[in-house]
């Protein structure tokens, strides 16, 4: 088994026969490390080494995939052979593929981390969970339950093509999160928080992880004395703490040029480069180039190196998020943003870090322009609808606003509402940037590790799902 | 002679003994999967592929610690077999720690169709283009159809421990999906369709399209509702998709670590009068059947609600020995890098008498709902739940108009008591090794939100 790139060169021109109009071998191995402590104990412990390569074979519009954990010669040239066969069942429009990096660029990995996750002894690993559980559960005696984990892998990427380009890159990535449950009087609260980049074990260690125990079990005692939130139609300040989910579901996914295919305009935003699709004052990057964050990448995983891409600039949609397939039928150059999960799948264009980015307006001021609404201080899990922009997000942290000022804690909200509608009506952009919170991307299956973030926001209007008590009339 | 998948776990317990385990168990997957995708009557994409994993398990001084390998070579085998035994030497020590024992008696029948195999990927491929055809013949403003798709998957798994388990088994399954868009005027909607099955006979591209392509002409024109707390109809798709939650309130873990509101509530009503939930791996007519589960444990049936009190939670062999009850035989590895955890195999609502029209036809205003967005982030422990929702609107009884844009919330408990109508319609969802079955149910007293 080997990443070098020469003997897979050496593999690839053997099966020059297989090549169609375009051939590219990703080969990827990676070493991961799992610990979650759960109800006091350790609850998982692994650590293992898989890798494996995919082949992908173009002829035409249609692509071919066949991977295999077999780096033979023969394996490859089998694997070659096999995709040429399948590319070949039917086969649409041919032409050129011509959207491509710079021929023959070996990108050199990005060495961000400090400590290398694989020489710590796994005993400090398991430390780390442990001063977590131990901070969490001494914050009050209602907390009930942590759950803490720590992951980290080492992923090495080789990906060659028959353009003769060759791309490298290494990816460490360590990652901590943990979930608390308060429970008092009936009353159930969880609180989550997480860290994790591109980066070694420093992302955890000196007291990170009991750093954050205390943030989510603080939350989840402070929770537990919060009202249920109310329902309706209401102006909403999410604070710049929050971090990006809204910007990721309900703005980013529709960015990403599979879903704005002049063939196959799924989105809401398909066709509107260089039109306004946000208020003046919103500005979207998705950038993965910045040091240590979760969604930064030295190249893709088509060998396209890491991009600043900016999504919407002052209001005007300004580009979308292409792999090298999107590139192709767009007639531009690819991104950076075709990513896969695994040598298993097939590379689709993603988010990396997506971020809003800060206009004029003064925090302190956002919140005392609302009368009555809601100031969101923690985003819980959201989802999105591409097709109808439809987004629903749960929020973990929420506090009423009442005549400008942040009064009562509430639980159970829910923001539902939709991305483009919202994002023409965004009034009011904070001059303060929040810090990037993390998150695990799904999309067709794939997971895809992302960063987001943004400044403090008001959307004047959007709807609230909270608990409709004891009501059996309608109301408006 | 080459190494048979028995020989392969066979030899990695024994390296596993060798550097130090007292017990140990291995796994391997060995999977084949050929998906196509296809747009506009041509090929998008084709994967094919045979996929290689195991995962040895070691037992060292009353610690579990696990490793896995992509290559199955003497010397991974050996690595892996040592990694598993240091992960688990800085494992904690666990009284209840340890591997499944071998089981006398006929064992399960694995669900593996042979026709599958008989079939050529020339006429796999037509299957799915179907399935595009019959989407856009179903409504002129089905414009676009993406991600349609035919795929299917045959696994072969052995597992073998040193109490004595040696199994295998293989298991297939094929299935469609289809993602469509219906367009008028300015307003887009998305509609979804897919299947999944045991017999590839039983597989009908057609019906794929043709819901999907229903779906998202349906909900053309779609607004929102006011506000107010009122009757819901699950269509057998949602739910299921419902009983996924409810899934994971029955695993002992959860009810062990105090993680479910269904903890300690053995014996009681925890749902409506006429609701039975039972989980069968054994069970071939669903997607979720297996002859053993992933600690070699052979597949039974399990009632885990009868008449709406509840009976049994699921048990792996580890949470069994906690609970000092049996395995349900319901351990289920997420891939060969996971160790075993709780899960459901076939897990169902059993169907009751109504038909689905019939169970709309009581409700004087409420939403049958076709979509939920959020399902994961109902609360376990609270049962406080707030779904997005969409579906129809339901006016004395009758379909009225098409619902978008609002929030179902409340509790789960109040929900699963408050059923008060179960269809006759049940459905399987699913996919290898855990599948869910429900029919329609009508619910009461839901909180709606909207403008
Ligand atoms: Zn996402």
């Amino acid at each position: 088994m080997t990443l070098d790139p020469n003997v897979l060169v050496a593999a690839l021109n053997a099966g020059r026969a297989y090549w169609g109009d375009w051939a590219e071998i990703f080969a990827e191995r990676r070493v991961d490390t799992l610990v979650v402590l759960d109800d006091g104990k350790l609850d998982k412990l692994s650590a293992g080494e898989e890798a494996g390569l995919g082949v992908r074979v173009f002829v035409g519009k249609t692509a071919a995939y066949v991977y295999t954990s077999d780096f033979s010669r023969q394996a490859i040239v089998e694997a070659l052979r096999l995709a040429h066969v399948a590319a070949n069942q039917r086969v649409g429009q041919t032409g050129a593929f011509v959207a491509a990096l710079d021929r023959g660029v070996a990108m050199r990995p990005l060495a961000h981390y400090r400590i290398m996750p694989d020489g710590v002894p796994l005993a400090d690993k398991v430390a780390v969970v442990r001063a977590a559980d131990r901070v969490a559960r001494g914050a009050g005696a209602a907390i009930r339950q942590v759950t803490a984990t720590y992951t980290d892998s080492i992923q090495d990427v080789t990906i060659i093509n028959s353009l003769e380009e060759v791309a490298q890159d290494r990816r460490v990535r360590t990652m901590f999160n943990l979930t608390v449950v308060a429970s008092e009087n009936d009353v159930i609260q969880t609180a989550f928080e997480s860290t994790g980049g591109l980066a070694g074990f420093e992302q955890v260690a000196d007291g990170v992880s009991e750093r954050l125990a205390r943030a989510a079990a603080e939350r989840a005692l402070r929770m537990l004395r919060a009202q249920p939130a109310p329902a309706g139609v209401m102006p909403v300040v999410c604070a710049a703490v929050a971090g990006g989910v809204l910007v990721h579901e309900a703005m980013g996914h529709g960015m990403e040029a599979d879903f704005n295919l002049p063939s196959k305009p799924m989105s809401v935003f398909a066709g509107k480069i260089g039109q306004p699709v946000a208020s003046a004052n919103v500005t979207i990057v998705d950038d993965g180039t910045i040091p240590g964050l979760n969604g930064t990448l030295g190249c893709d995983d088509e060998g396209t190196p890491a991009q600043r891409r900016v999504l919407i600039e002052n209001g005007i949609l300004k580009n979308y998020l292409h792999d090298r397939t999107t590139a192709r039928e767009m007639g531009v150059a690819p991104n950076g943003s075709g990513r896969r999960q695994t040598f298993r799948h097939l590379p689709m264009p993603r988010m990396s870090n997506t971020l809003m980015l800060p206009s004029q307006d003064d925090p302190a001021a956002i919140i005392h322009s609302v009368a009555r609404g809601l100031l969101v201080k923690q985003m819980g899990g959201g989802q999105v609808n591409i097709v109808s922009g439809e987004f629903v997000f749960k929020v973990q942290e929420a506090f009423l606003i009442e005549n400008g000022q942040v009064t009562e804690p509430v639980r159970g909200a829910t923001l539902i509402g939709n991305g483009p509608a919202v994002l023409k009506i965004i009034d009011r952009v904070g001059n303060d940037a929040g810090p990037t919170r993390i998150g695990m991307c799904g999309k067709y299956e794939q997971g895809a590790p992302v960063a987001h973030g943004i400044p403090t926001v008001r959307v004047p209007e959007i709807v609230v799902g909270g608990i409709v008590a004891g009501m059996s009339e309608t109301m408006r | 002679m080459a190494m048979t998948n028995l020989d392969t776990v066979r030899q990695a317990i024994e390296l596993a003994r060798a550097a130090g385990a007292d017990e140990a168990e291995a796994y391997l997957a060995r999977s084949r999967v050929l998906t196509v995708e296809v747009g506009s009557g041509q090929v998008e994409t084709i994967k094919q592929a045979e996929d290689l994993g195991l995962s040895v398990r070691a037992l060292v001084d009353g610690r579990v610690g696990l490793s896995y390998a992509t290559d199955f070579d003497a010397a991974s085998l050996r690595r892996a077999a040592q990694r598993a035994v240091e992960v688990a030497r800085a494992s904690d020590r666990d009284a209840c720690a340890g591997f499944a024992e071998p089981e006398t008696g006929a064992p399960a029948a694995d669900g593996f169709d042979p026709e599958m195999d008989r079939h050529s990927a020339d006429e796999k491929i037509e299957r799915a283009f179907a399935v595009e055809r019959a989407a856009k013949e179903y409504d002129a403003r089905i414009v676009l159809t993406r991600r349609v798709s035919y795929r299917e998957r045959v696994v072969t798994e052995a597992l073998a421990n040193t109490r004595g388990i040696a199994v295998e088994q293989c298991n297939n399954l094929c299935g469609g999906s289809a993602m469509v868009l219906a367009r008028q005027g300015a307003e887009q909607q998305v509609g979804g369709g897919m299947d999944t099955k045991r017999r590839y006979a039983e597989f009908d591209a057609c019906a794929i399209g043709r819901d999907a392509a229903e779906r998202a002409v349906t909900m053309l024109g779609a607004t929102d509702v006011a506000t107010q707390r009122a009757s819901i109809v699950l269509e057998p798709r949602m739910a299921a998709a419902f009983l996924g939650i409810i899934a994971n309130l029955v695993r002992a873990d959860q009810v062990l670590k105090g993680k479910s509101l269904f903890a300690g509530k053995l014996g009681q009503a925890v749902a409506g009068a006429g609701i039975t939930l039972i989980d069968d791996g054994a069970y071939v007519g669903a997607p979720g059947a297996r002859a053993f589960d992933d600690e070699g444990v052979p597949s039974r049936r399990t009632v885990v609600v009868a008449d709406g009190v509840l009976q049994n939670y699921l048990h792996t062999t580890h949470t069994a020995r906690q609970a000092r009850a049996a395995s349900t035989s319901n351990a289920a590895r997420a891939s060969f890098k996971a160790p075993p955890d709780v899960a459901v195999s076939n897990f169902a609502l059993q169907a009751g008498p109504v038909a689905p029209a019939d169970l709309r036809a009581n409700v004087a205003h409420g939403l049958w709902v076709r979509n939920l967005m959020n399902l994961h982030t109902a609360n376990p422990i609270s049962g406080e739940f707030s779904f997005g929702a969409n579906g129809m609107w339901i006016e004395n009884g009758k379909l009225t108009r098409p619902v978008r844009g609002v929030t179902i919330s409340g509790n789960l408990t109040d929900l699963l008591l408050n059923v008060r109508g179960i269809g006759n319609d049940l459905e399987w969802q699913g996919a290898m090794g855990l599948s869910i079955g429900a029919p329609s149910l009508l619910i009461e007293q839901v909180s709606i939100a909207g403008k």
